[in-house]
């Protein structure tokens, strides 16, 4: 018994040196880039000649910025290309992909259009150059008119293919510009196109809010010299009062279905906070605390209001369900936080919480667990709000003094201004709305 | 404000020359020559009377608006809205005044400095501008005369971004007016 | 003289047969022990030419060898940058395109990127000279900790070809074992999957960086071996 265990033993002291001295392991945590590099060459005429107009250059550029955008994509410079310019080899047969993974571009995206003076044909197609094989590839006919569309609608099928989800190209930012004592609500496209004045009344504006629905846009003026709030319809141009009690009527958060919104008045004597049934005007009122209760934030399933608070001495983030019971405190680290804002899965919470006498953006799990500070911007971060697919935060920073409106990748990389906002002096509270179906 | 003042200036003066030229008797078309001079010496005289009446009201009235501007801001330590001694001074003064001139109300405007976020200071400017009105209130001025409005950090008076200029901006003010009749 | 011995003992001497036998053996015994118990005296040492001393153990002295000779491909290498007059071309202008593809994705990192960009440099040397290290076996150990500088090697090309935006993963705790063959020259084989993360997008993107990554520089001349066997662990996030 003893020899044959002893025996087995020896057996297994060799398997385990045979195996451990067979392979040896390293470890690599984390990529060293987060960005794709792509390399998009414009794109080539394959219908009749000299009907190209500016097309060839037109729809790389257009592509280039809006993969740019998603802050996914490091857009390779055309001065590094190697192909010659002129052959038009579009499909994966032809194309000799050492001329790009050589350049270090992993994908490379080729297009060709036709125009016959009334219809634009456009092919796009999107390679991997290091498998060198077609990823995906579409073909798109309309008006000339329409090739924007057709870009955004490749740009989504790039993101579908290599992320897994769509863009948010078809979403818009609603936000505040402010010129010495008269701010209005703005809104502009994801990618800084279309903007456009929604409000006229001349006054102080403040908090505008997208509904989910994202027919609509809750903001609160002091036309009638009070802080009042008001609905409009950008589509429509129609605006309704909604709630004018002396004292503060700020609307900071839509229940999911359009149907209610938490509004903070203080027509009880102090702030406090109440949803509002926005067909009948019911109030049902949610706070009692003595102090502070602002910016309520409904999470997106309606079972839990985050807000802030100053009831612990200074403000800071509370969460309760929405009957206004079992508050607990969220944030602990910091002497100020606010602004709270749950992304679309409900998991995290997005808020500006104060660090080193400044604003910055930080988000932290619903269960106080994962606090991750996303800015460290000399103009801090204000006013946090989620893309609908949660991979986005826009906000607010300043720069010399004005506010601007940026956006920042969930995981804190890739900060950029959102390109296209100017005219008015400074910009603040920034809200992104739903898919919006523009195209 | 003062475009308000004035108006009400204006239509003080316009009723009082009404007033006067509706008790003036209309007299007869002729008169003799000693009437007539003295009629003319009294009409003269009266609107001198009255042109001084008006002057010295005028007078008044903007050197009492002068001195209901004089009420200085009050300020606030950061996210505060305690009264401290200097504002307690401020606002017995303000008290005082009021209860002397009965046709005059206030409102009370609450501002911030623009840290922390836009909600949050609206509702601190708020609680800044209740806590004048209820030490006021305190003071035996009545309530109905006193409104309160919060601007938040929308409304800095020093835009600058130093502590002097925050200082500055976490701020009560007062409009003191006239009440309309 | 035996001879005679045995005749004058047989003459009935006082000196009998006996006697001689039992003084041949004492003598034979006495000279015996001498020769075996005295102190040794030096060998007489027969030697043609110069003398060699031959040791069974591996002094230090092979292995600064094989470090040096580290240092000395990597220095044609770098030389061969400047100079483009070395022999083996073929491998130097390969080695030539992975750094200038290296240096042109660094310096077109974001801005907002620098911090993470020296974060990953310092994590990279601390890792070639730390967590990089391979498990070994006894057998094996030496070879390993030879081969350890070129790991390192293999680790720095493979996660600086690594590109994966990460906000598009579910989450944070990915992990992913890739297993490869390296060939004498360097080149890639036999890549597979030893382990599988889940998420799609991770799978290929390390699968990717690996075949980008390809070729390494060709394994060292003094490991006896046709290739060697990798295993690649790539995580989400920093351990």
């Amino acid at each position: 018994m003893r020899k044959t265990t002893s025996f087995l033993i020896f057996l297994l002291i060799l398997l385990w040196g045979s195996t451990a001295c067979g392979k040896v392991y390293i470890d690599i945590n984390s990529p060293a880039f987060q960005k794709f590099p792509v390399a998009i060459p414009e794109f080539k005429n394959i219908g009749k000649p000299g009907t190209e107009k500016n097309y060839p250059a037109w729809f790389a550029d257009q592509l280039s910025r809006t993969l740019k955008i998603t802050g996914f994509f490091k857009l390779i410079s055309k001065d590094a290309f190697l192909e010659n310019q002129d052959n038009t080899n579009l499909t994966a047969e032809e194309i000799d992909f050492s001329n790009w993974s050589s350049i270090g571009s992993d994908f490379l995206i080729k297009g060709g259009f036709s125009y016959d003076g009334s219809r634009l044909s456009v092919e796009f197609r999107l390679f991997d150059t290091i498998e060198g094989k077609l990823v995906t590839g579409k073909k798109y006919w309309g008006k000339p008119d329409e090739k924007k569309i057709m870009v955004l609608r490749f740009a989504d099928e790039i993101l579908m293919a290599l992320t897994g989800k769509a863009g948010v190209f078809d979403t818009k930012i609603a936000f505040i510009g402010k010129k010495g004592n008269s701010s209005e609500v703005y809104t502009v496209n994801f990618d800084g196109s279309d903007l456009d004045r929604i409000t006229d009344f001349n006054s102080l504006t403040l908090l505008p809010h997208w509904s989910p629905d994202g027919s609509e846009i809750s903001f609160t003026s002091y036309k009638n010299g009070n802080p009042d709030c008001y609905i409009i319809n950008p589509a429509k141009r129609k605006t309704r009062r909604i709630s004018s009690f002396s004292g503060l009527n700020l609307l900071t958060s839509w229940s999911s279905n359009g149907k209610q919104a938490l509004i903070v008045l203080s027509r009880d004597g102090n702030e406090e906070i109440y949803i509002k049934y926005l067909r009948s005007g019911k109030l049902q009122r949610l706070t009692r605390a003595h102090a502070i209760d602002v910016s309520p934030a409904w999470s997106p399933d309606g079972q839990k209001i985050a807000f802030v608070s100053n009831r612990s001495g200074s403000p800071q983030i509370f969460i309760m369900d929405s009957e206004g019971k079992k508050t607990k405190r969220l944030t602990f680290e910091g002497y100020y936080n606010s602004s709270p804002c749950w992304s679309p899965d409900g998991t995290r919470i997005a808020y500006a919480g104060s660090s080193n006498g400044q604003f910055q953006i930080f988000t932290i799990g619903e269960n106080g667990d994962k606090l991750m500070q996303l800015t460290f911007e000399a103009g801090g971060g204000e006013s946090p709000s989620w893309s609908p697919d949660g991979r986005y935060l826009v906000f607010s920073s300043k720069k010399n003094g004005q506010g601007r409106i940026c956006v920042i990748n969930s995981n804190g990389l890739s900060l950029r201004v959102l390109p296209g906002i100017n005219g008015v002096k400074t910009y603040q509270s920034p809200s992104w709305s739903r898919h919006l179906n523009l195209y | 404000m003062r475009r308000n003042l004035i108006s009400v200036v204006l239509v003080l003066i316009c009723s009082f020359a009404l007033v006067c030229l509706a008790g003036c008797p209309s007299g007869q078309a002729v008169k003799s020559d000693s009437e007539l001079t003295t009629q003319d010496q009294l009409a003269a005289e009266e609107a001198t009377a009255l042109a001084e009446e008006t002057a010295r009201e005028q007078a008044l009235l903007e050197e009492l608006l002068a001195e209901a501007d004089s009420f200085n801001n009050i300020h606030f330590a950061f996210d505060k809205y305690d009264l401290n001694l200097e504002s307690r001074n401020v606002l017995g003064l303000l008290a005082e005044w009021l209860q002397e001139h009965t046709d005059f109300n206030v409102t009370i405007e609450g501002h911030c400095d623009d840290r922390g976020t836009i909600a949050y200071n609206l509702a601190l400017g708020e609680r800044r501008a209740d806590a004048a009105k209820a030490y006021l209130v305190n003071l035996g001025v009545t309530g109905g005369k006193i409104a309160t409005i919060s601007y938040g950090e929308e409304l800095p008076v020093d835009p600058r971004n130093t502590p002097a200029a925050w200082a500055k901006n976490r701020r009560d003010h007062f409009i003191v007016f006239p009440q309309k009749q | 003289m035996s001879m005679t011995f045995l005749s004058e003992a047989n003459h009935g001497d006082t000196l009998s047969l006996d006697n001689m036998v039992v003084l041949s053996f004492l003598l034979h015994a006495l000279i015996l022990s001498i020769i075996f118990f005295s102190p040794s005296l030096p060998s007489p040492r027969w030697t043609f030419g110069p003398s060699y001393t031959v040791d069974l153990v591996s002094s230090p002295l092979s292995s600064v060898e094989v470090r040096s000779s580290e240092a000395i491909s990597r220095e044609a290498v770098s030389m061969n940058h400047r100079n483009q007059s070395m022999v083996m071309k073929k491998e130097v202008e390969r080695g030539l395109s992975a750094p200038v593809r290296k240096t042109e994705i660094l310096r077109k990192s974001p801005t907002g990127n620098v911090d993470t960009a020296i974060e990953g440099i310092k994590k990279r040397v601390e890792s070639a000279t730390n967590d990089s290290r391979p498990s070994t076996a006894r057998g094996n150990s030496e070879i390993n900790l030879k081969m350890r500088v070129y790991y390192s090697v293999v680790w720095s090309m493979i996660k600086e070809q690594w590109a994966l935006p990460k906000s598009i993963l579910p989450d944070d705790n990915l992990e992913a074992i890739v297993e490869t063959n390296i060939l004498r020259n360097g080149t890639v084989s036999n890549l597979t999957f030893e382990k599988r993360s889940g998420n799609r997008y991770f799978d290929e993107s390390v699968i990717k960086a690996i075949k980008k990554a390809d070729p390494f520089p060709p394994l060292p001349e003094w490991l006896d071996k046709r290739y060697i066997t990798l295993g690649v662990r790539f995580h989400s996030s920093e351990l």
